[in-house]
């Protein structure tokens, strides 16, 4: 198995161990829904409704090979590196472009490689977190046209509507499709 | 003053921290978040209040945006968004890819595998860098 899935196995099995919905973002999600590019970046999204929450989480942590670094509730993102791998995974709990509510868990999709099974961001979600990220850049723009290339009519136009206007993207989305 | 760097700075202090709490959350050197610190206080885009502990040890400074860092923020955020980033040739090069992982998929081949493949490659070729 390689590094990489190791790490977001144990990220994962972390995830679960404590209960936490969660949903893996970004470049990891990508090859599900579109081109298959290089990244370093593991980035996972987790619902942690309270403190004590993330508390557990951090106390957790050790017992599956991660260990909390840069870690705090305060901050959007938390920092843990996967030992074994020698990996920095990125916890997310207010990830930029992702409105968490009951539709995007909804909509998250279960995937399995090579044994680990793992939730990701469903496609519709993942083309507006790309979009309506503040550190846009030309990379998660292309992300996007290789996404609605591939997948086509198998995204849900009305919802991919509904969440880009909501999120101010509504134009932007439209010029990628029509490029 | 680098007004990526100010964007930055922004963003992570919409809620106020410790020049130490920051220079770990931009990952940037001491040094470089100190200056920018220094230049965006100069502008008014943020403001370092010293909150003494009880203690013995230095004073923490706490480093929060002002009014007008947040409107620096926002037209920043608003105007970032109003172009596109991308070139045609670079999303005809995404199509492409896109139309390559899905030819992939239909001979069998699984595109995350490949994906963990390249990223493995990727890493070897930094660590050996």
């Amino acid at each position: 198995m390689s590094g990489l899935l190791r790490a977001l196995g144990d990220a994962v099995d972390l995830l679960d161990g404590a209960g936490l919905d969660y949903m893996v973002l970004g470049g990891f999600a990508l090859p599900f829904y579109g081109r298959i590019r290089s990244t370093l970046d593991l980035d996972v999204a987790a619902y942690v409704p309270t403190e004590e929450a993330y508390r557990r989480l951090l106390r957790l942590a050790g017992e599956y090979g991660l260990k909390p670094t840069l870690c705090s509730y305060r901050n959007p993102v938390s920092i843990f590196v996967d030992e074994a791998a020698s990996l920095e995974i990125e916890l997310w709990l207010r990830p930029d472009g992702v409105d968490w509510d009951k539709e995007t868990l909804k909509r998250r999709r279960r995937v399995k490689s090579d044994g680990v099974s793992f939730w990701i961001i469903g496609p519709e979600d993942f083309i507006i977190s790309k979009l309506a990220r503040p550190d846009r850049m030309e990379q998660d723009e292309l992300d996007v046209k290789s996404v609605l290339a591939l997948m086509g009519s198998e995204l849900d136009a009305v919802y991919l509507a509904r969440r880009s206007r909501q999120c101010g993207v509504e134009s932007l989305l439209s010029v990628i499709r029509g490029k | 003053m680098d007004s990526e760097v100010a964007v930055e700075v922004l963003r992570a202090v919409k809620r106020p921290q410790s020049v130490s709490e920051l220079v770990a959350s931009l990952r940037r050197r001491n040094e470089a978040v100190i200056q920018a610190l220094s230049e965006m206080d100069e502008r008014g885009l943020v403001e370092r209040r010293v909150e003494r502990g009880g203690g013995r040890g230095r004073p923490r400074v706490v480093v929060s945006s002002t009014a007008l860092g947040e409107e620096y923020l926002d037209a920043y955020n608003r105007l970032s968004h109003i172009a596109l980033k991308a070139t045609p040739p670079g999303l005809r090069r995404a199509v492409a890819d896109a139309e390559y992982a899905s030819r992939l998929k239909a001979r069998g081949l699984d595109p995350f595998q490949l994906f963990l493949e390249l990223n493995e490659h990727v890493r070897s070729a930094k660590g050996a860098g």
